[in-house]
Protein backbone atom coordinates (compact mmCIF):
# COMPACT_ATOMS: atom_id res chain seq x y z
CA UNK A 1 0.00 0.00 0.00
CA UNK A 2 1.39 3.35 -0.99
CA UNK A 3 -0.16 4.94 2.11
CA UNK A 4 1.75 2.64 4.44
CA UNK A 5 4.99 3.21 2.55
CA UNK A 6 4.34 6.90 2.72
CA UNK A 7 3.84 6.84 6.46
CA UNK A 8 7.03 4.93 6.94
CA UNK A 9 9.01 7.15 4.61
CA UNK A 10 7.75 10.36 6.22
CA UNK A 11 8.52 9.02 9.69
CA UNK A 12 12.03 8.10 8.60
CA UNK A 13 12.62 11.52 7.11
CA UNK A 14 11.11 13.26 10.13
CA UNK A 15 13.54 11.49 12.42
CA UNK A 16 16.43 12.97 10.47
CA UNK A 17 15.61 16.51 11.61
CA UNK A 18 17.42 17.38 14.78
CA UNK A 19 16.60 20.31 16.99
CA UNK A 20 18.97 22.94 18.23
CA UNK A 21 19.46 22.73 22.02
CA UNK A 22 19.45 26.53 22.09
CA UNK A 23 16.12 26.77 20.33
CA UNK A 24 14.31 27.95 23.43
CA UNK A 25 16.71 30.83 23.86
CA UNK A 26 16.16 31.79 20.23
CA UNK A 27 12.39 31.70 20.66
CA UNK A 28 12.74 33.87 23.74
CA UNK A 29 14.77 36.35 21.72
CA UNK A 30 12.11 36.48 19.02
CA UNK A 31 9.33 36.81 21.57
CA UNK A 32 11.11 39.66 23.27
CA UNK A 33 11.69 41.45 20.00
CA UNK A 34 8.14 40.93 18.86
CA UNK A 35 6.83 42.11 22.19
CA UNK A 36 8.77 45.32 22.00
CA UNK A 37 7.10 46.22 18.75
CA UNK A 38 3.72 44.90 19.81
CA UNK A 39 3.78 46.63 23.13
CA UNK A 40 4.81 49.82 21.50
CA UNK A 41 1.69 49.69 19.41
CA UNK A 42 -0.59 49.18 22.38
CA UNK A 43 -1.34 51.89 24.84
CA UNK A 44 -0.59 51.24 28.49
CA UNK A 45 1.47 48.17 27.81
CA UNK A 46 5.19 48.30 28.47
CA UNK A 47 7.75 48.86 25.80
CA UNK A 48 10.59 47.08 27.42
CA UNK A 49 12.79 44.12 26.92
CA UNK A 50 10.93 42.01 29.39
CA UNK A 51 13.02 39.17 30.67
CA UNK A 52 11.16 35.96 30.83
CA UNK A 53 11.26 34.64 34.30
CA UNK A 54 13.03 31.35 34.33
CA UNK A 55 13.74 28.86 37.01
CA UNK A 56 14.88 25.37 37.65
CA UNK A 57 13.38 22.30 39.20
CA UNK A 58 15.08 20.71 42.13
CA UNK A 59 15.02 17.00 42.80
CA UNK A 60 14.26 16.55 46.46
CA UNK A 61 15.86 13.15 46.63
CA UNK A 62 19.31 14.62 46.07
CA UNK A 63 22.09 12.46 47.35
CA UNK A 64 24.79 12.68 44.74
CA UNK A 65 28.44 13.50 45.03
CA UNK A 66 29.97 16.94 44.80
CA UNK A 67 30.20 17.86 41.19
CA UNK A 68 31.00 20.97 39.24
CA UNK A 69 28.63 21.15 36.34
CA UNK A 70 27.07 23.43 33.87
CA UNK A 71 23.39 23.84 34.40
CA UNK A 72 20.92 24.29 31.68
CA UNK A 73 18.46 27.10 31.90
CA UNK A 74 14.95 25.82 31.69
CA UNK A 75 12.09 27.41 29.82
CA UNK A 76 10.05 30.05 31.56
CA UNK A 77 6.39 30.05 32.24
CA UNK A 78 4.04 32.08 30.14
CA UNK A 79 3.62 35.79 30.62
CA UNK A 80 0.41 37.10 32.07
CA UNK A 81 -1.45 39.68 30.08
CA UNK A 82 -2.31 42.98 31.67
CA UNK A 83 -5.81 43.53 32.94
CA UNK A 84 -7.92 46.28 31.36
CA UNK A 85 -6.34 48.89 33.60
CA UNK A 86 -2.91 47.80 32.49
CA UNK A 87 -2.04 46.52 35.95
CA UNK A 88 -1.65 42.85 36.44
CA UNK A 89 -0.28 41.47 39.65
CA UNK A 90 1.59 38.57 38.20
CA UNK A 91 2.73 37.43 41.63
CA UNK A 92 -0.82 37.03 42.88
CA UNK A 93 -1.84 35.21 39.73
CA UNK A 94 1.12 32.87 39.85
CA UNK A 95 0.81 32.13 43.56
CA UNK A 96 -2.78 31.09 43.00
CA UNK A 97 -1.52 28.43 40.62
CA UNK A 98 1.74 27.64 42.38
CA UNK A 99 1.36 28.28 46.10
CA UNK A 100 4.55 28.84 48.09
CA UNK A 101 6.23 26.14 50.08
CA UNK A 102 7.80 28.11 52.91
CA UNK A 103 8.33 31.83 52.95
CA UNK A 104 8.38 34.15 49.95
CA UNK A 105 11.44 36.33 49.54
CA UNK A 106 11.43 39.98 48.58
CA UNK A 107 14.70 41.32 47.22
CA UNK A 108 15.46 44.49 45.30
CA UNK A 109 15.94 44.61 41.55
CA UNK A 110 18.90 46.99 41.33
CA UNK A 111 17.90 48.13 37.84
CA UNK A 112 14.70 49.81 38.97
CA UNK A 113 14.66 49.61 42.76
CA UNK A 114 11.50 47.54 42.78
CA UNK A 115 10.98 44.25 44.57
CA UNK A 116 11.51 40.85 43.04
CA UNK A 117 9.63 38.02 44.74
CA UNK A 118 10.98 34.49 44.88
CA UNK A 119 9.29 31.41 46.29
CA UNK A 120 9.37 27.66 46.07
CA UNK A 121 6.43 25.63 44.93
CA UNK A 122 5.83 21.92 44.90
CA UNK A 123 3.80 20.39 42.09
CA UNK A 124 2.74 16.91 43.00
CA UNK A 125 3.92 14.04 40.85
CA UNK A 126 1.38 11.98 38.99
CA UNK A 127 0.05 9.30 41.24
CA UNK A 128 1.54 5.86 40.83
CA UNK A 129 4.11 6.84 38.25
CA UNK A 130 7.11 6.52 40.52
CA UNK A 131 8.28 9.88 39.22
CA UNK A 132 10.59 11.84 41.51
CA UNK A 133 9.15 14.72 43.45
CA UNK A 134 10.23 18.13 42.28
CA UNK A 135 10.00 21.58 43.62
CA UNK A 136 10.39 24.68 41.56
CA UNK A 137 11.65 28.16 42.22
CA UNK A 138 9.20 30.78 41.03
CA UNK A 139 9.95 34.45 40.50
CA UNK A 140 7.93 37.60 39.99
CA UNK A 141 9.45 40.81 38.69
CA UNK A 142 8.08 44.10 37.54
CA UNK A 143 8.80 46.83 35.03
CA UNK A 144 8.70 50.36 36.18
CA UNK A 145 8.04 52.16 32.88
CA UNK A 146 4.42 51.15 32.58
CA UNK A 147 3.92 49.15 35.72
CA UNK A 148 3.68 45.67 34.25
CA UNK A 149 4.64 42.64 36.27
CA UNK A 150 5.64 39.20 35.15
CA UNK A 151 5.91 35.93 37.02
CA UNK A 152 6.69 32.39 36.20
CA UNK A 153 7.63 29.01 37.46
CA UNK A 154 9.78 26.83 35.34
CA UNK A 155 8.71 24.05 33.12
CA UNK A 156 11.50 21.60 32.63
CA UNK A 157 12.41 19.72 29.57
CA UNK A 158 15.43 18.25 31.29
CA UNK A 159 14.67 18.16 34.98
CA UNK A 160 17.31 15.70 36.07
CA UNK A 161 19.74 17.63 38.20
CA UNK A 162 20.82 14.91 40.58
CA UNK A 163 24.23 15.51 42.02
CA UNK A 164 24.11 19.28 41.88
CA UNK A 165 24.19 21.56 44.90
CA UNK A 166 23.03 24.76 43.31
CA UNK A 167 21.13 25.87 40.24
CA UNK A 168 20.82 29.07 38.26
CA UNK A 169 17.25 30.30 37.86
CA UNK A 170 17.22 33.76 36.35
CA UNK A 171 18.79 37.15 36.00
CA UNK A 172 17.99 40.68 35.07
CA UNK A 173 20.85 40.30 32.59
CA UNK A 174 18.28 38.66 30.32
CA UNK A 175 16.69 42.04 29.83
CA UNK A 176 17.81 44.47 27.17
CA UNK A 177 19.74 46.59 27.33
CA UNK A 178 21.46 44.94 30.25
CA UNK A 179 23.42 47.90 31.48
CA UNK A 180 23.86 49.21 35.00
CA UNK A 181 23.62 46.81 37.91
CA UNK A 182 22.30 43.29 37.46
CA UNK A 183 21.13 40.57 39.78
CA UNK A 184 21.19 36.81 39.21
CA UNK A 185 19.53 34.25 41.45
CA UNK A 186 18.85 30.58 41.88
CA UNK A 187 18.43 27.84 44.43
CA UNK A 188 20.91 25.97 46.57
CA UNK A 189 20.86 22.96 48.84
CA UNK A 190 21.45 23.42 52.56
CA UNK A 191 25.12 22.47 52.28
CA UNK A 192 25.89 25.60 50.30
CA UNK A 193 27.16 28.35 52.58
CA UNK A 194 28.32 31.00 50.17
CA UNK A 195 28.09 32.11 46.55
CA UNK A 196 30.12 34.41 44.37
CA UNK A 197 30.10 35.41 40.73
CA UNK A 198 33.35 35.18 38.86
CA UNK A 199 34.04 38.11 36.57
CA UNK A 200 35.76 38.12 33.22
CA UNK A 201 39.02 39.14 34.86
CA UNK A 202 38.77 36.39 37.46
CA UNK A 203 37.59 38.69 40.22
CA UNK A 204 35.04 37.30 42.68
CA UNK A 205 31.85 39.24 43.31
CA UNK A 206 30.24 38.08 46.53
CA UNK A 207 26.60 37.13 46.76
CA UNK A 208 24.04 36.33 49.42
CA UNK A 209 22.26 33.22 50.63
CA UNK A 210 18.67 33.44 51.84
CA UNK A 211 16.98 30.66 53.77
CA UNK A 212 13.22 31.29 53.68
CA UNK A 213 11.50 29.81 56.70
CA UNK A 214 9.94 26.45 55.92
CA UNK A 215 11.36 26.34 52.40
CA UNK A 216 12.93 23.15 51.09
CA UNK A 217 16.07 24.90 49.82
CA UNK A 218 17.98 28.15 49.99
CA UNK A 219 17.95 30.99 47.48
CA UNK A 220 21.17 32.61 46.33
CA UNK A 221 21.57 36.02 44.73
CA UNK A 222 24.53 37.92 43.33
CA UNK A 223 24.40 41.60 42.42
CA UNK A 224 27.09 42.84 40.04
CA UNK A 225 27.84 45.49 37.45
CA UNK A 226 26.84 44.60 33.90
CA UNK A 227 30.35 45.28 32.68
CA UNK A 228 31.88 42.66 34.97
CA UNK A 229 31.42 39.96 32.38
CA UNK A 230 30.09 37.41 34.83
CA UNK A 231 29.87 33.97 33.31
CA UNK A 232 30.30 31.59 36.25
CA UNK A 233 28.80 31.33 39.72
CA UNK A 234 30.77 29.50 42.39
CA UNK A 235 29.25 27.89 45.46
CA UNK A 236 31.20 26.96 48.54
CA UNK A 237 30.41 24.82 51.53
CA UNK A 238 30.86 25.77 55.17
CA UNK A 239 34.50 24.63 54.98
CA UNK A 240 35.18 27.10 52.20
CA UNK A 241 35.62 24.47 49.52
CA UNK A 242 33.97 24.97 46.16
CA UNK A 243 31.15 22.45 45.83
CA UNK A 244 29.60 23.65 42.58
CA UNK A 245 30.29 25.87 39.62
CA UNK A 246 27.37 26.93 37.48
CA UNK A 247 27.71 28.42 34.03
CA UNK A 248 24.34 29.64 32.80
CA UNK A 249 23.62 30.01 29.14
CA UNK A 250 24.98 33.37 28.19
CA UNK A 251 22.64 36.02 27.02
CA UNK A 252 23.78 37.26 23.62
CA UNK A 253 26.37 40.01 23.85
CA UNK A 254 24.60 42.11 21.30
CA UNK A 255 20.99 42.69 20.44
CA UNK A 256 21.74 42.58 16.73
CA UNK A 257 24.42 41.42 14.38
CA UNK A 258 22.94 43.19 11.37
CA UNK A 259 25.00 45.99 9.81
CA UNK A 260 24.19 49.51 10.90
CA UNK A 261 22.59 51.89 8.47
CA UNK A 262 24.38 55.15 7.95
CA UNK A 263 24.48 57.77 9.23
CA UNK A 264 23.91 57.60 12.98
CA UNK A 265 21.31 60.05 14.25
CA UNK A 266 22.46 62.53 16.86
CA UNK A 267 19.52 64.28 18.38
CA UNK A 268 20.39 67.01 20.84
CA UNK A 269 20.98 65.77 24.33
CA UNK A 270 24.14 63.76 23.97
CA UNK A 271 22.81 60.44 22.73
CA UNK A 272 23.42 58.62 19.47
CA UNK A 273 20.67 56.59 17.76
CA UNK A 274 21.83 53.80 15.47
CA UNK A 275 19.47 51.89 13.19
CA UNK A 276 20.50 48.41 12.07
CA UNK A 277 19.30 46.77 8.90
CA UNK A 278 17.13 44.29 10.80
CA UNK A 279 15.17 47.17 12.31
CA UNK A 280 16.91 47.28 15.67
CA UNK A 281 17.30 50.87 16.83
CA UNK A 282 19.91 51.28 19.54
CA UNK A 283 20.42 54.30 21.74
CA UNK A 284 23.99 54.84 22.86
CA UNK A 285 25.65 57.04 25.44
CA UNK A 286 29.42 57.14 25.38
CA UNK A 287 29.34 54.03 23.22
CA UNK A 288 27.21 52.06 25.67
CA UNK A 289 23.74 50.87 24.68
CA UNK A 290 21.19 52.35 27.06
CA UNK A 291 18.02 51.66 25.13
CA UNK A 292 16.64 49.74 22.20
CA UNK A 293 13.53 49.63 20.07
CA UNK A 294 12.85 47.09 17.37
CA UNK A 295 11.18 48.34 14.23
CA UNK A 296 9.95 45.61 11.95
CA UNK A 297 11.58 46.02 8.55
CA UNK A 298 9.01 46.77 5.91
CA UNK A 299 6.35 47.65 8.43
CA UNK A 300 5.19 51.25 8.36
CA UNK A 301 6.20 53.28 11.35
CA UNK A 302 2.57 54.33 11.68
CA UNK A 303 1.95 50.91 13.19
CA UNK A 304 4.30 51.78 16.00
CA UNK A 305 3.45 55.41 16.57
CA UNK A 306 -0.30 55.46 16.64
CA UNK A 307 -2.59 58.40 17.15
CA UNK A 308 -3.28 57.19 20.65
CA UNK A 309 0.37 56.81 21.43
CA UNK A 310 2.32 59.06 19.08
CA UNK A 311 5.66 58.53 20.81
CA UNK A 312 7.78 55.73 22.16
CA UNK A 313 10.16 56.61 24.93
CA UNK A 314 12.15 55.45 27.89
CA UNK A 315 14.06 56.84 30.82
CA UNK A 316 17.52 55.40 31.34
CA UNK A 317 20.89 56.46 32.69
CA UNK A 318 19.68 59.98 33.38
CA UNK A 319 18.18 60.53 29.93
CA UNK A 320 14.71 60.69 28.46
CA UNK A 321 14.70 59.68 24.80
CA UNK A 322 12.61 58.09 22.13
CA UNK A 323 10.75 58.30 18.85
CA UNK A 324 7.86 60.54 17.90
CA UNK A 325 5.64 60.79 14.89
CA UNK A 326 6.73 62.71 11.81
CA UNK A 327 6.31 66.46 12.06
CA UNK A 328 7.30 66.62 15.71
CA UNK A 329 9.74 69.43 16.38
CA UNK A 330 9.71 69.35 20.17
CA UNK A 331 8.82 66.79 22.79
CA UNK A 332 8.17 67.64 26.42
CA UNK A 333 7.74 65.57 29.52
CA UNK A 334 6.01 67.23 32.46
CA UNK A 335 6.51 65.60 35.83
CA UNK A 336 3.86 65.66 38.49
CA UNK A 337 5.82 68.26 40.47
CA UNK A 338 5.43 70.64 37.53
CA UNK A 339 8.95 70.51 36.21
CA UNK A 340 9.30 70.14 32.45
CA UNK A 341 12.04 68.57 30.38
CA UNK A 342 12.08 69.66 26.76
CA UNK A 343 13.80 67.90 23.88
CA UNK A 344 14.23 69.05 20.30
CA UNK A 345 13.10 66.40 17.84
CA UNK A 346 14.89 65.77 14.56
CA UNK A 347 13.72 63.77 11.52
CA UNK A 348 15.22 60.31 11.31
CA UNK A 349 18.10 60.30 8.80
CA UNK A 350 16.99 56.93 7.38
CA UNK A 351 13.81 58.37 5.89
CA UNK A 352 11.51 56.06 7.85
CA UNK A 353 9.04 58.78 8.66
CA UNK A 354 9.56 59.47 12.35
CA UNK A 355 11.53 61.82 14.54
CA UNK A 356 13.99 61.25 17.36
CA UNK A 357 14.44 63.15 20.58
CA UNK A 358 16.68 62.97 23.64
CA UNK A 359 17.37 65.11 26.67
CA UNK A 360 19.08 64.80 30.06
CA UNK A 361 16.31 64.08 32.54
CA UNK A 362 17.51 63.41 36.05
CA UNK A 363 14.56 63.08 38.37
CA UNK A 364 14.51 62.55 42.09
CA UNK A 365 11.90 60.10 43.22
CA UNK A 366 10.08 57.50 41.22
CA UNK A 367 8.89 59.08 38.01
CA UNK A 368 7.02 55.90 37.10
CA UNK A 369 5.15 55.80 40.37
CA UNK A 370 4.18 59.45 40.07
CA UNK A 371 3.12 59.49 36.44
CA UNK A 372 3.84 62.20 33.91
CA UNK A 373 2.58 63.83 30.73
CA UNK A 374 4.28 63.86 27.33
CA UNK A 375 3.38 66.50 24.79
CA UNK A 376 4.53 66.81 21.18
CA UNK A 377 4.68 70.08 19.24
CA UNK A 378 5.23 70.83 15.58
CA UNK A 379 7.56 73.51 14.22
CA UNK A 380 4.84 76.15 14.66
CA UNK A 381 4.48 75.34 18.33
CA UNK A 382 1.12 73.70 17.85
CA UNK A 383 0.40 70.68 19.98
CA UNK A 384 0.19 67.55 17.79
CA UNK A 385 0.22 64.78 20.33
CA UNK A 386 -0.18 64.09 24.00
CA UNK A 387 0.21 61.06 26.25
CA UNK A 388 -1.02 61.08 29.82
CA UNK A 389 0.98 58.43 31.61
CA UNK A 390 -0.87 57.27 34.69
CA UNK A 391 1.05 56.59 37.90
CA UNK A 392 2.39 53.08 38.18
CA UNK A 393 3.24 52.52 41.81
CA UNK A 394 5.38 49.50 42.61
CA UNK A 395 3.83 46.14 43.21
CA UNK A 396 4.53 44.47 46.55
CA UNK A 397 5.99 47.65 48.02
CA UNK A 398 4.53 46.93 51.45
CA UNK A 399 6.40 43.64 51.75
CA UNK A 400 9.50 43.93 53.94
CA UNK A 401 12.72 43.03 52.22
CA UNK A 402 14.17 39.67 53.18
CA UNK A 403 17.26 39.29 55.28
CA UNK A 404 20.06 37.10 54.01
CA UNK A 405 21.50 34.22 55.99
CA UNK A 406 23.27 35.87 58.96
CA UNK A 407 25.79 33.05 59.07
CA UNK A 408 27.19 34.19 55.76
CA UNK A 409 29.32 37.28 55.58
CA UNK A 410 29.93 37.97 51.94
CA UNK A 411 33.48 39.02 51.40
CA UNK A 412 35.80 39.02 48.42
CA UNK A 413 38.36 36.28 48.52
CA UNK B 1 9.33 12.66 32.99
CA UNK B 2 8.96 16.19 31.84
CA UNK B 3 7.77 19.04 33.95
CA UNK B 4 5.02 19.61 31.45
CA UNK B 5 3.41 16.40 32.60
CA UNK B 6 3.52 17.57 36.19
CA UNK B 7 1.78 20.83 35.57
CA UNK B 8 -0.57 19.68 32.87
CA UNK B 9 -3.74 20.66 34.65
CA UNK B 10 -5.65 23.46 32.98
CA UNK B 11 -4.44 25.54 30.10
CA UNK B 12 -0.90 24.65 29.01
CA UNK B 13 1.62 27.42 29.29
CA UNK B 14 3.71 28.61 26.40
CA UNK B 15 6.66 26.70 27.79
CA UNK B 16 4.57 23.54 28.06
CA UNK B 17 3.67 23.87 24.42
CA UNK B 18 7.24 24.50 23.42
CA UNK B 19 8.49 21.47 25.30
CA UNK B 20 5.81 19.25 23.86
CA UNK B 21 5.62 20.41 20.25
CA UNK B 22 8.79 22.16 19.18
CA UNK B 23 10.46 19.08 17.69
CA UNK B 24 7.28 18.15 15.85
CA UNK B 25 7.01 21.60 14.33
CA UNK B 26 10.62 21.47 13.15
CA UNK B 27 9.87 18.14 11.52
CA UNK B 28 6.68 19.38 9.97
CA UNK B 29 8.49 22.33 8.42
CA UNK B 30 11.20 19.99 7.16
CA UNK B 31 8.75 17.57 5.65
CA UNK B 32 6.98 20.42 3.91
CA UNK B 33 10.24 21.40 2.25
CA UNK B 34 11.57 24.27 4.36
CA UNK B 35 15.26 24.89 3.81
CA UNK B 36 15.64 25.91 7.47
CA UNK B 37 12.96 24.10 9.48
CA UNK B 38 14.24 25.37 12.83
CA UNK B 39 13.85 28.95 11.70
CA UNK B 40 10.26 28.26 10.67
CA UNK B 41 9.43 26.49 13.94
CA UNK B 42 10.98 29.20 16.08
CA UNK B 43 9.11 31.90 14.24
CA UNK B 44 5.89 29.93 14.61
CA UNK B 45 6.35 29.74 18.37
CA UNK B 46 7.16 33.43 18.57
CA UNK B 47 3.92 34.18 16.75
CA UNK B 48 2.03 31.80 18.96
CA UNK B 49 3.29 33.72 21.96
CA UNK B 50 1.81 36.91 20.55
CA UNK B 51 -1.47 35.13 20.00
CA UNK B 52 -1.70 33.07 23.20
CA UNK B 53 -3.87 35.45 25.15
CA UNK B 54 -6.39 35.66 22.33
CA UNK B 55 -6.83 31.97 21.65
CA UNK B 56 -10.30 31.11 22.84
CA UNK B 57 -9.80 27.42 23.35
CA UNK B 58 -7.06 25.86 25.41
CA UNK B 59 -6.44 23.31 22.67
CA UNK B 60 -6.34 25.84 19.86
CA UNK B 61 -2.63 26.48 20.20
CA UNK B 62 -1.36 23.41 18.37
CA UNK B 63 -3.65 23.80 15.35
CA UNK B 64 -2.56 27.43 15.24
CA UNK B 65 1.09 26.38 15.29
CA UNK B 66 0.51 23.91 12.47
CA UNK B 67 -1.18 26.53 10.37
CA UNK B 68 1.64 29.00 10.94
CA UNK B 69 4.26 26.42 10.04
CA UNK B 70 2.40 25.60 6.82
CA UNK B 71 2.03 29.24 5.97
CA UNK B 72 5.62 30.22 6.71
CA UNK B 73 6.99 27.23 4.86
CA UNK B 74 4.80 27.97 1.86
CA UNK B 75 6.03 31.55 1.76
CA UNK B 76 9.62 30.49 2.21
CA UNK B 77 9.49 27.89 -0.53
CA UNK B 78 7.81 30.37 -2.86
CA UNK B 79 10.53 32.88 -2.11
CA UNK B 80 13.24 30.30 -2.84
CA UNK B 81 11.57 29.31 -6.09
CA UNK B 82 11.44 32.93 -7.24
CA UNK B 83 15.06 33.42 -6.25
CA UNK B 84 16.05 30.39 -8.28
CA UNK B 85 14.06 31.66 -11.24
CA UNK B 86 15.78 35.03 -11.08
CA UNK B 87 19.18 33.39 -10.92
CA UNK B 88 18.33 31.23 -13.84
CA UNK B 89 17.06 34.21 -15.86
CA UNK B 90 20.25 36.06 -15.00
CA UNK B 91 22.28 33.14 -16.28
CA UNK B 92 23.57 32.27 -12.84
CA UNK B 93 23.93 28.62 -11.97
CA UNK B 94 20.85 27.21 -10.28
CA UNK B 95 21.07 26.61 -6.59
CA UNK B 96 20.29 23.08 -5.58
CA UNK B 97 17.31 22.96 -3.26
CA UNK B 98 18.36 21.91 0.18
CA UNK B 99 16.06 19.18 1.32
CA UNK B 100 16.83 19.79 4.98
CA UNK B 101 17.47 16.14 5.62
CA UNK B 102 20.51 14.07 6.17
CA UNK B 103 20.03 11.85 3.20
CA UNK B 104 22.04 8.99 4.52
CA UNK B 105 19.63 8.64 7.39
CA UNK B 106 16.77 7.90 5.09
CA UNK B 107 16.59 4.34 3.96
CA UNK B 108 17.28 3.70 0.32
CA UNK B 109 13.85 2.21 -0.21
CA UNK B 110 12.20 5.49 0.71
CA UNK B 111 14.22 7.60 -1.65
CA UNK B 112 12.06 7.29 -4.77
CA UNK B 113 8.92 7.84 -2.79
CA UNK B 114 10.26 10.88 -0.99
CA UNK B 115 11.67 12.30 -4.18
CA UNK B 116 8.21 11.98 -5.67
CA UNK B 117 6.73 13.74 -2.62
CA UNK B 118 9.22 16.56 -3.11
CA UNK B 119 8.03 17.00 -6.70
CA UNK B 120 4.38 17.33 -5.76
CA UNK B 121 2.65 20.70 -5.98
CA UNK B 122 2.84 22.48 -2.65
CA UNK B 123 -0.76 21.98 -1.57
CA UNK B 124 -0.70 18.31 -2.42
CA UNK B 125 2.49 17.83 -0.44
CA UNK B 126 1.00 19.63 2.55
CA UNK B 127 -2.11 17.47 2.45
CA UNK B 128 -0.06 14.29 2.34
CA UNK B 129 2.29 15.24 5.14
CA UNK B 130 -0.52 16.36 7.40
CA UNK B 131 -2.52 13.25 6.63
CA UNK B 132 0.10 10.54 6.63
CA UNK B 133 2.68 11.90 9.04
CA UNK B 134 0.56 13.77 11.55
CA UNK B 135 -2.48 11.57 10.93
CA UNK B 136 -4.79 14.54 11.06
CA UNK B 137 -8.44 14.49 10.10
CA UNK B 138 -9.63 16.27 6.98
CA UNK B 139 -11.07 19.01 9.14
CA UNK B 140 -7.76 19.51 10.94
CA UNK B 141 -5.82 19.45 7.69
CA UNK B 142 -8.19 22.00 6.23
CA UNK B 143 -7.62 24.28 9.20
CA UNK B 144 -3.86 23.95 8.91
CA UNK B 145 -3.87 24.62 5.18
CA UNK B 146 -6.52 27.30 5.25
CA UNK B 147 -8.74 25.47 2.74
CA UNK B 148 -12.01 23.55 2.86
CA UNK B 149 -12.21 19.84 3.79
CA UNK B 150 -13.40 19.13 0.27
CA UNK B 151 -10.29 20.72 -1.10
CA UNK B 152 -8.18 18.58 1.23
CA UNK B 153 -9.83 15.48 -0.17
CA UNK B 154 -9.05 16.61 -3.70
CA UNK B 155 -5.41 17.46 -2.94
CA UNK B 156 -4.86 14.17 -1.15
CA UNK B 157 -6.42 12.12 -3.89
CA UNK B 158 -4.47 13.87 -6.62
CA UNK B 159 -1.25 13.59 -4.62
CA UNK B 160 -1.65 9.86 -4.16
CA UNK B 161 -2.39 9.48 -7.84
CA UNK B 162 0.70 11.46 -8.78
CA UNK B 163 2.85 9.43 -6.40
CA UNK B 164 1.57 6.21 -7.87
CA UNK B 165 2.32 7.33 -11.41
CA UNK B 166 5.72 8.63 -10.41
CA UNK B 167 6.68 5.36 -8.74
CA UNK B 168 5.39 3.40 -11.69
CA UNK B 169 7.58 5.45 -14.03
CA UNK B 170 10.56 4.88 -11.74
CA UNK B 171 10.07 1.14 -11.80
CA UNK B 172 9.66 1.19 -15.60
CA UNK B 173 13.00 2.98 -16.08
Amino acid sequence: MIEDDLREALRARARSYETDPHAWAEVQRRVTRARRVRWAALAAVPLCAAALVAGVPLVLSHSGPDTATTTRRTPPASLPLPDPSGRWDAYAAQVAKNPPVGGTLAIVDPSNGRPIRLWFTDPSPRQGTGEPRYIKLCAATQYALHGASVAGCPVAVDPVHDGNHAWYAGSTSEEWPNTGTLISYGMALPGVADVAAVGRDGSRLPGLIYRPKGAPAAVWTVTYPAGAGVGVFEFTGSDGRVVQRVTPDRAPDSLTSAPAERPDAKPAGGLVARLHEDGTLLWLHDGEVIGATVLTPGRPIEDLLTGERPADWRFAQGFWFGLAKAGTAKAEVRYRDGRVVSARAVPDPWKRGFTLFAAPAEHEGDVFAEGYTITLYNAHGRRIGRVEQAPNPPFWADIPLSTPDPAVRPSPR
Amino acid sequence: MTEASVVSTGRPSFADLFAAHYAAMVRLAGLLGADDPEDIAQEAFARLHQKMGRLREADAAVPYLRAIVCNLTRNRVRHLRLARLRRSEAGEPAVTQHSGEQAFLVAERHRDLLAAVDRLPRRQREALVLRYWLELSEREIADAMGVTPGSVKTHTSRALGALGRSLQESSDD
